[in-house]
């Protein structure tokens, strides 16, 4: 062989070898560890496209089809939704500093907010990153082509055994209407046999998870995930440091004297340290049900600027207030004894509406827990329990006014209303003590909002009165 | 003069007596065609991966087990208030070492349970439900850190899926699927989030 050619042999032989090395050479990238991240935009991914309303609508100038794609809206963009947990996440730890005394400036909590700076700013570009890909999506040329085919082909394939439909819809729907609802029905597919729905409130758990109120599920599952998460990260990070230390801590160690006990307990551990009562063999027990009672919610100066003019009059008058209240005639919620760490936990939800002649409201609520003590009262014949909800209201209105119609024969006017609808969350006290007379089952007394509830700008407000324990609901120990 | 045209010489002798300049031409031929074959290929193979599909009878494979043994708390709630009405499983990796977080979810009792690596967390009251629960087909057990997408549907036998792809700027490698009253969310191939929903009867 010619040395020209063979060496032109060996360059492609090299080349292909290369061709085939390259990619073997990051197979080791694809092998990184598997982050708490990852796993929670994969969650939020999949509950956000199970909901129809978290989209917009199809991308500027798209068409149903292959290369159809939903526009999803950016106030529900995982990765902000992933933000919004490490932002509480930062917040509480900061705070838990502070209340050990620690001040701003304080070397701990500047290192806290500065490795904040570097996540919050990370996954803000990231959230920045994805809202642009999403804005600037346009199908390809192959994409389309896939499109065409698809049609032509029903959108149907077969794949050794397997049927695999492209999302290529007849019907003169798109795909950001049908792929959420496509989602929706092989979740639900049993709802041609056996009429079920998806269980209304996993929605609203879903909803509360990423929608407008999303706190007490971050402080609840997704806050001490990321906190574990990060507390074991930062031991990996110290464990280096910690091992090159030790010989000097051991000698400081043996000169100041063996370290007690007690000076190595942690706060937490020091706190959980107490002496078992005879409680704590009593464990978690639960009250669930629709209570009856009297139940508001109180938005106190709900509309101010209220139009009042020449032509339309939305004046107060002697049937209503600026104020509105909701309400009902029962509550189903549930509270979770835990004798065990002498804790209780209410948590309810729901929709309330009145339909008054000058005012319509709606309110919206979801209360949890945020700190609840139970203890045995001083006969010890039953219990006591209190503590703190945290409720997210939204509150809808409409408002009657007089619009006016000047005619020469005087004001011929008629009724018209006006919308309105305000959000908030609010920190909301309960107290209650049951009714046993030292034995199981009995009732119950519950009284949840404030002494004055008008005293408060939005509260609300339950009292239920000798309502239904378990019949098994153990009294305290004697 | 010998001619590489000459039909009485051997393919070797004329392969060894090809100029230099047909080699390079040949060669620049085949690595186009393979450079454009393998782009079409992957171009179409992108661009269908990355479409959401309904697959039909996937007619998983194997006998049903249980991928994941229970621990001692997950023994006491299955004792206790019996197989969870929902549940949603998170998998991931702390300093390097799998880690399984869980929540089971009762709604009659209004009751949520977490458990992490299988260790009881916190329980929490929810609102409970007054309507009927139709029970979920599957079982936390079903279902093992970073299983394979074969694997999750011969364990949970599900036929049928609507799987989406997600986007690059998302989560790289991320796909989520929907079946029969289950989504669950893959990266590369490895089972990363299980959630089973509850179905409510209706009258």
């Amino acid at each position: 062989m010619r040395p020209l050619t063979s060496r032109l042999l060996h360059l492609w032989l090299v080349l292909g070898l290369l061709a085939g090395v390259l990619p073997a050479c990051n197979m080791p990238l694809a092998a990184r560890e598997a982050t708490l991240d990852e796993a929670l935009l994969v969650m939020y991914a999949a509950q956000m496209r199970l909901m129809p309303e978290s989209f917009e609508g199809l991308a500027a100038g798209g068409r149903p089809g292959l290369a159809a794609r939903p526009v999803q809206k950016k106030s529900l963009n995982e990765v902000q939704a992933l933000l919004t947990a490490y932002e509480i996440y930062y917040a509480d730890v900061v705070g838990g500093l502070e209340k050990q005394g620690y001040t701003s400036d304080h070397p701990l909590v500047v290192s806290v907010w500065n490795e904040m700076k570097v996540k919050t700013s990370a996954l803000r570009d990231q959230r920045d990153a994805l809202e642009a890909a999403r804005a600037r999506w346009r199908p390809s040329g192959i994409q389309r082509f896939g499109d065409w085919l698809g049609r032509r082909v029903a959108g149907v394939m077969n794949f050794t055994g397997r049927t695999v439909q492209f999302v290529v819809e007849e019907v003169p729907a798109t795909v950001v209407q049908v792929a959420p609802e496509l989602a929706r029905q092989v979740v639900q597919e049993k709802v041609q046999r056996e009429k079920s729905k998806l269980f209304e409130r996993g929605f609203q758990i879903l909803a509360r998870k990423i929608g407008p109120t999303p706190v007490a599920i971050l402080r609840e599952v997704i806050i001490p995930l990321i906190k574990r998460n990060q507390e074991r990260q930062e031991r990996k990070r110290q464990a280096t440091r910690v091992a090159l230390t030790a010989a000097a801590a051991a000698a400081q160690t043996a000169a100041v004297g063996r370290v007690t006990p007690e000076a190595d307990e942690t706060p937490e551990e020091a706190a959980t340290a107490e002496e078992p009562t005879p409680e704590d063999k009593l464990g978690m027990w639960t009250a669930a049900g629709e209570y009856p009672g009297v139940f508001d919610v109180w938005w106190n100066n709900y509309w101010t600027g209220l139009p009042d003019d020449m032509d339309k009059d939305c004046r107060p008058t002697g049937h209503a207030d600026v104020g509105v209240i909701a309400g009902a005639e029962s509550l189903p919620f549930s509270m979770r004894f835990d004798f065990n760490r002498k804790t209780v936990q209410l948590a309810f939800d729901g929709m309330v509406s009145e339909d008054f002649t000058y005012f319509v409201p709606t309110a919206t609520f979801a209360a949890r827990t945020v700190e609840g003590w139970v203890r045995a009262n001083a006969e010890r014949t039953g219990w006591e329990f209190g503590g703190e909800l945290e409720v997210a209201i939204t509150l809808a209105c409409d408002w009657r006014c007089w619009q006016h119609v000047w005619v020469p024969e005087g004001d011929v006017g008629f009724f018209i209303f006006i919308h309105d609808e305000k959000r908030t969350t609010v920190r909301v006290p309960f107290e209650g003590a049951t009714l046993q007379e030292g034995e199981r089952g009995g009732g119950f007394d519950l009284r949840i909002g404030p002494e004055d509830p008008e005293s408060v700008p939005v509260t609300m407000y339950f009292l239920c009165e000798a309502c239904d324990l378990p019949p098994t609901f153990p009294p305290p120990e004697q | 003069m010998t001619s590489w045209k000459d039909p009485n010489k051997s393919a070797r002798y004329m392969f060894r007596h090809w100029p230099a300049w047909l080699v390079l031409a040949t060669g620049c031929a085949l690595a186009v065609t393979a450079i454009g074959a393998v782009g079409l290929v992957l171009t179409t193979r992108g661009a269908l991966s990355h479409s959401a599909r309904l697959v039909n009878g996937a007619a998983p494979q194997g006998p049903e087990r249980s991928p994941h043994p229970l621990g001692e708390d997950h023994a006491l709630a299955l004792r206790d208030h019996g197989v969870p009405q929902a549940f949603t499983l998170l998998f991931y990796e702390e300093v390097g070492a799998p880690v399984r977080a869980e929540t089971w979810t009762y709604y009659r009792e209004g009751l949520e349970i977490d458990f992490v690596d299988g260790e009881l967390q916190r329980e929490r009251a929810i609102n409970a439900a007054s309507g009927e629960i139709v029970p979920a087909p599957y079982r936390p057990d079903q279902f093992a850190a970073f299983m394979s997408l074969p694997e999750l549907l011969a364990s949970a036998q599900i036929n049928d899926y609507f799987v989406m792809p997600l986007e690059e700027e998302l989560v790289a490698g991320g796909e989520i699927y929907y079946a029969d009253e289950i989504m669950f969310g893959m990266k590369d191939g490895r089972l990363r989030y299980v959630q089973v929903l509850a179905l409510e009867a209706q009258e």
